[in-house]
């Protein structure tokens, strides 16, 4: 099963310390709420705390992955694209309030809906669109207002967001 | 509702299948994470997405 044998991988470089923490994102992490919708790859938030920490992660990270296909590392045969949380406050948030999901007898980080909305609220393709949507009735929208306030800085979002309501 | 039992209103035929519908989506979402990821793994599998990945030993 290649997407759970790839997250299987994620909890393995986690329990050797490789990485400190992550949260599943994307369309995998949205399967956790929703009805599974068809994907290519697994999206994962790495906890990292500077630019320097994100180097030596992610160099570690590359050597354990079975291959590279351009911009994603290849784990049980599935591309992965890895995301540092130093992109944005809001990827720290993500990983940082991720919740644990089961997967069989393992536990999984995932991010929450409302997290989950407000990352496909940046990306705003056609499926982005469609998955918030879907995650919309799985969410709180009052924790959703929240994340807006702490990192919507110029009203992007939040104009998105009324639009798909 | 079954198709062996159809009702004789085409507008109430599709209500029922509407309903059916509805109810299989449900379940759907309700399944365990691992099945989700299951039908996902399907999916990928079906979709035969071209992928040409080169091993980490070999990427220098």
């Amino acid at each position: 099963m290649p997407f759970s044998d790839a997250i299987r991988a994620l909890n393995q470089l986690k329990r050797r310390r490789i990485i400190r923490d992550y949260a599943l994102m994307g369309a995998v992490a949205a399967a956790a709420y929703i009805e599974p919708i068809f994907t290519q790859d697994l999206d994962v938030v790495i906890l990292v705390g500077t630019d320097e920490e994100y180097l030596s992660t992610f160099r570690r990270v590359v050597e354990e992955a079975e291959g590279i296909e351009g911009m994603h590392l290849v784990f049980a045969g599935v591309p992965v694209q890895l995301f540092p949380t130093t992109v944005s406050a809001l990827y720290n948030d993500t990983v940082t309030q991720a919740r644990t999901v089961r997967m069989g007898n393992l536990r999984v980080r995932v991010a929450s809906p409302e997290h989950l909305i407000l990352l496909g609220l940046e990306a705003f393709r056609d499926k982005d669109q469609l998955r918030v949507r879907s995650l919309l009735p799985e969410a709180d929208i009052e924790t959703i207002l929240e994340l807006l306030e702490k990192f919507d800085d110029d009203g992007t979002l939040a104009a998105r967001f009324q639009t798909l309501r | 509702m079954t198709m062996g039992r159809l009702p004789p209103d085409s507008k109430r035929y599709a209500e029922l299948v509407y309903e059916a519908k509805e109810v299989w989506h449900r379940r759907q979402a309700r399944m365990s994470f691992i099945r989700k990821l299951e039908v996902l793994d399907r999916m990928r599998s079906s979709a035969d997405v071209s992928f040409n990945w080169e091993p980490v030993d070999s990427k220098e």
